[in-house]
């Protein structure tokens, strides 16, 4: 039942499809077509730079199919250790001398997460390769001031990708409403598209978010799903103090004078890990106390027993230094959590879900919980069917509003 | 009434004999049925083998026409609060019984989602009116109803349906609704059903509308999106190092779907049990997967538990290069 995201449903499939960027667009292609023409002598590789969301990776994947290339990917799921690596990338040049002239292969790095210990060498074996290479190779990175790029910059052609405009963002956001049959305010629509600070991977997230509940995109949603982004900025200096705080001590001291409700900073503290500590071995550490925290404020909320709150909130409270790591050097643009967010755009599909429970319960014995999950199938299907629809919609009373929830639930 | 729409309520057994594959039970309460007397009961056992319409049809041979001012039927996790639950027993309870039926009935299903404090209560009430009324409690696992209450009744523990008993059921209903069921499609049903009649009736049913003759891709199609494979990409996407985008699939079953978190973390177990990975990493989840149910019957939240659990299936999935 998980939908699919629109950002991979809607991903453009040819060149002409792409929006903005078009120098960098046109850049590519260029040297994808003429390559190994195309490479200078000292710099051997592209790198693609710019903020997420803006649509680097998926340019050279459309641009690369487009052009007979296929595409090898390196990204941050694989652990790269040197003699990885090296691996990967003789395998790769080896399919492409085995294969016919046709077979042309492009070498994709996503240089997200290069983190420090588990990737060391990484970079000095890709170095070596890009200067050795027989196919083309493109790094990707959000970030082109992080130390451990630095050598490879000076090998590489780099290209800047800009964030989007609102109005590029607006017309590819009413697109898809047009596709997925939605109604919608179009100040809204531009209301998404400059609070997305160009980023349209996060434009179309959010229309999805908003898009869940129903098929009307109002502007009540999207202004309530706006404040939730503004919230962040006040919180965002509480996480700043934790997070970059020079001791532990001090990241405590932060947590206690903010007066953020505990459940709440938990779930900021959890979802903007990730973004923080790139490193999965970090951020293990830091689940597991996080997970520990949390024990201790449902305590606190099923006893009432407040003086518990201390442990809670020292335990939620992680560091560079106690989870033995450093945070990401640029401070991080946090992330809103999402399950708040999405529990405060869920409420009208529980609600639903429940009112046709109570409907069924009483006719199949069961709590109304429970009556509707087990026969949601069975709803569906007399609905669906045309002897008994109308009839069936009849006797239970259903409104329009809820049989058009369970055909699509 | 609407009834008549779903096969499970069509077909719901109104006799104690029609009920499949609890016979040792049946018998026990046909007995009951003779002597015109009963204890309280305590039913227990997995969904969908016939503890609540064991009760219903037990109640309807006893009352005949008198079933409706007779019987009571309580559901423990949608009544807010035990004190609602204790006022309808009490307002129902207190006056006799009608005709001349030798008592009432009150038959509480989901008994054990009630708490502790509202189960002695419960107790209390069940003394209170022990001349006029008793108790049917229905629930999942008897060990989450309190010792005392569990020596006060007469417990029934009924097991899974055998796929004998399911088969005949199934095909008995088949055939009266004219529905033509292969047995690539029995299997099928037996597959997604684990056991549960009542969930093998509904597939059945979905199945059916949609075509007369019902074959494997039917009964697939109809459950096609089963949270089973929404529970392994999530296991997947962490095993392959994305560890936010199984983030976001949690969060869509618990959301977005509605799952509780404990069901998720067993389903997790199940398919923990089913990798193909190194024994030693098994085990090693294992006791991962089982300290968060832990943590989460001690109320902790199951975002967090369950991210806990996938960060660590993110690192063990990048430790072995998967």
């Amino acid at each position: 039942m998980i939908a699919q995201p629109w950002v991979e449903k809607y991903k453009p499939q040819k060149i002409r499809d792409l929006v903005g960027n078009n120098k960098a667009i046109a850049k590519i292609t260029e040297w994808l077509q003429e390559w190994p023409k195309s490479i200078s002598r000292n710099r051997r590789a592209l790198m693609l730079y710019g903020p997420s969301g803006v649509g680097k990776t998926i340019t050279v994947y459309t641009i690369a199919r487009e052009l007979g290339f296929e595409i090898s990917e390196i990204n941050a799921s694989v652990k790269r250790s040197k003699k990885r690596m090296s691996e990967l990338l003789r395998i790769s040049t080896m399919t492409w001398t085995l294969t016919s002239e046709r077979g042309r292969r492009v070498l994709v790095d996503e240089l997200a997460g290069l983190s420090g210990k588990s990737d060391r060498g990484a970079a000095s074996s890709l170095n070596e390769h890009i200067k050795n290479t027989r196919v083309p190779i493109i790094l990707v990175t959000n970030d082109v001031t992080d130390s451990k790029i630095r050598p490879l910059k000076k090998i590489c052609t780099l290209i800047e990708f800009e964030p989007f405009e609102p109005s590029e963002v607006t017309a590819i956001l009413k697109r898809i409403c047009r596709k997925e049959k939605l109604t919608f305010d179009e100040s809204g629509l531009e209301l998404i598209a400059t609070h997305s600070r160009g980023d349209i991977r996060a434009a179309i997230n959010d229309l999805q978010t908003i898009a869940r509940t129903g098929t009307n995109i109002s502007k009540k949603a999207i202004l309530e799903l706006i404040r939730s982004r503004d919230h962040t900025i006040d919180i965002s200096e509480v996480l700043d103090r934790i997070f970059y705080a020079e001791s532990w001590n001090k990241a405590v001291f932060a947590a206690n004078q903010s007066d953020v409700y505990p459940d709440e900073l938990l779930r900021w503290v959890s979802n903007n890990i990730p973004i923080v500590f790139t490193d999965i071995n970090q951020q293990v550490k830091a689940f597991d106390l996080l997970s520990k925290a949390s024990i201790f404020a449902s305590r606190i909320s099923r006893t009432q027993n407040w003086r518990l709150l201390p442990y809670s909130k020292e335990l939620m409270c992680i560091t560079g230094s106690i989870i033995g790591g450093t945070p990401t050097p640029n401070r991080a643009n946090y992330r809103f959590p999402e399950w708040i967010r999405q529990m405060g755009f869920s409420r009208g599909v529980r609600q639903k879900r429940a009112s046709i429970g109570q409907i069924i319960s009483p006719i199949v014995h069961m709590s109304a919980k429970k009556a509707y999950k087990e026969y949601l199938i069975v709803l569906k299907a007399l609905l669906k069917n045309p002897h008994t629809r109308s009839t069936f919609i009849t006797e239970l009373e259903l409104t329009e509003d809820l049989i058009q929830f369970i055909l699509k639930d | 009434m609407s009834e008549h729409w779903m096969w499970t309520e069509k077909y719901r057994p109104m006799k104690l004999d029609e009920i499949v594959g609890q016979e040792p039970i049946t018998e026990r309460l046909k007995q009951f049925l003779v002597q015109r007397d009963l204890p309280h009961l305590l039913f227990s056992g997995p969904a969908g083998t016939g503890k609540t319409t064991a009760i219903i049809a037990f109640a309807h041979e006893l009352y005949k026409e008198q079933f409706p001012g007779n019987f009571l039927e309580l559901n423990a996790s949608d009544e807010r609060g035990i004190d609602v639950v204790r006022n309808r027993v009490k307002n129902f309870a207190r006056t006799r019984p009608l005709g001349d039926a030798p008592f009432k009935i009150v038959s509480l299903d989901e008994a054990d989602s009630l708490t502790r404090d509202a189960q002695h209560a419960l107790r209390r009430t069940m003394e209170r009116f022990v001349t006029g009324c008793r108790f049917c409690l229905i629930c999942n696992y008897s060990s989450r109803i309190i010792d005392p209450i569990q020596s006060r009744c007469a417990i029934f523990r009924f097991p899974r349906l055998n796929n004998e008993k399911l088969i005949e059921r199934i095909s008995y209903i088949a055939k009266k609704e004219e529905v033509k069921v292969s047995e690539e499609g029995i299997q099928a049903i037996l597959y997604v059903s684990g056991g549960d009649l009542r969930r093998a009736i509904n597939v059945l049913q979905a199945a059916a509308v949609t075509q007369k003759r019902v074959d494997a891709d039917a009964v697939y199609s109809t459950t096609g999106k089963a949270r089973p494979e929404d529970i392994s990409q999530m296991i997947n996407s962490a095993l392959n190092g994305k560890f936010l985008e199984a983030q976001e699939k949690l969060r869509n079953l618990l959301i977005w779907q509605g799952l509780a978190g404990t069901d998720i973390i067993r389903q997790v177990h199940r398919e923990v049990i089913k990798l193909g990975i190194d024994e030693k990493d098994k085990v090693y989840l294992v006791d991962i997967v089982g300290e968060a149910e832990f943590r989460l019957t001690e109320g902790a939240d199951p975002e967090i538990q369950l991210s806990n659990i996938l960060a660590k299936f993110t690192q063990l999935g990048k430790s072995s290069g998967k």
